[in-house]
């Protein structure tokens, strides 16, 4: 099974999702609630992989108008920077496609003063991270597999 | 600092498909493939090897080793490369007192090859190896390993040298797969069934 394209229409929807309320129930994978945010950039790259990308930056891009204008030109994100909130954790990072990775992650700060306690907590942190995504992998899948989710993801798209 | 430590990380996920052996042995099988510094006057061009996690200098007692259940390493790449053009001035300056000193129109291709040669060694001798030291944390109960760099020439050298050390090795671990595969649906269906033949929507 071929996934580069399933990376790209997973931020898509991500970023549909981060647009509506940008909260999600993750508890079906045994993972806590978080809330996500997209943290300053995007990057759009076309559909149809003619080479063009953009990269749009901007202090509020939930629902943005030039990030709706792109997808509606054919350009779908590729690379996102967000901010994940899960509790008292958080962690900001780069979430790009082909394929789907976590990059330049800014890990919750360590209350641990010890040397060990530390390394614990932040490859502990980076697990936690990795089972978020997990979970919201999983969650798109079975959001995509209902029409209406395709539906109201168009609607949303036409909005621009 | 090391990356366990402090600093944001970007980091590939790797599966351990192997038996872990115990502590004692697992010490022994990674002093196998200890780092071993570059000589100048030595042939290769790179070592590789590991080094502790937090003292990068530290290529023998490996004093972090283990954080609880948790093996923490450092593979160190030492290298020696010149440019082109790095060599370009040494290797003309060698050439022409070559040719004055000897009287000579033309110098053979063999002789080219051992004037570069010699000048290489000598700036060998007057530099340091560039060095790139990445982290690895393994858990071994969940039997997650974190490799802390997504460089595919970093990720070409550690799989063997992973490989020689334990014997068995790495699948790496791509989050969209995982996602998939390790979902389940609210019916209980496994999402790698509702997803099978569903790759281009």
């Amino acid at each position: 099974m071929s996934n580069s394209f399933i990376d790209r229409e997973f931020l898509l929807w991500l970023y549909w999702q981060i647009s509506e309320d940008g909260r999600f129930e993750l508890e079906d994978y045994g993972v806590e609630p978080v809330a996500i945010s997209i943290e300053g950039q995007i990057n759009l790259s076309s559909i149809i992989g003619e080479g063009f990308s953009q990269s749009i930056k901007s202090a509020d891009l939930d629902e943005n108008r030039d990030v709706l204008d792109a997808v509606k030109a054919g350009r779908i994100p590729d690379a996102m920077k967000l901010r994940v909130i899960q509790g008292q954790f958080e962690w900001v990072f780069s979430l790009a496609s082909s394929p789907l990775s976590i990059k330049s992650v800014k890990l919750p700060i360590a209350a641990e003063k010890e040397e060990q306690d530390i390394i614990q907590f932040r490859i502990e942190s980076i697990t936690m991270l990795e089972n978020i995504l997990k979970a919201l992998v999983g969650t798109f899948v079975l959001a995509w597999d209902n029409e209406s989710t395709r539906t109201d993801l168009k609607n949303f798209l036409a909005q621009s | 600092m090391s990356k366990l430590l402090k600093g944001a990380v970007s980091f590939t996920s790797f599966r351990p498909e192997g038996e872990v052996p115990t502590r004692e042995r697992t010490r022994e099988l990674i002093e196998t493939q200890l780092f071993k510094p570059l000589k100048a006057e030595e042939d290769r061009d790179e070592s590789v090897g590991w080094v502790d996690a937090i003292w990068s200098f530290d290529t023998e007692r490996l004093p972090n080793l283990f954080s609880g259940a948790t093996l923490l390493l450092s593979m160190r790449i030492d290298r020696y490369a010149f440019t082109s053009s790095q060599l370009r001035p040494y290797l003309e300056e060698a050439e022409y007192h070559y040719k004055t000193t000897n009287s000579l129109e033309y110098i053979s291709a063999q002789q080219k090859k051992e004037i570069r040669d010699a000048e290489i060694r000598r700036m060998r001798t007057n530099s340091y190896p560039k060095t790139q030291i990445v982290e690895v944390a393994w858990k071994i109960d969940e039997k997650i390993l974190y490799f802390f760099s997504q460089s595919s020439a970093a990720i070409k050298r550690f799989l063997p040298l992973f490989e020689n050390s334990f014997g068995f090795s790495l699948g790496q671990s791509e989050l969209i797969d995982d996602g998939i595969a390790s979902g389940k649906s609210h019916d209980g269906t496994n999402l790698l069934n509702l997803w099978e033949g569903k790759d281009n929507v």
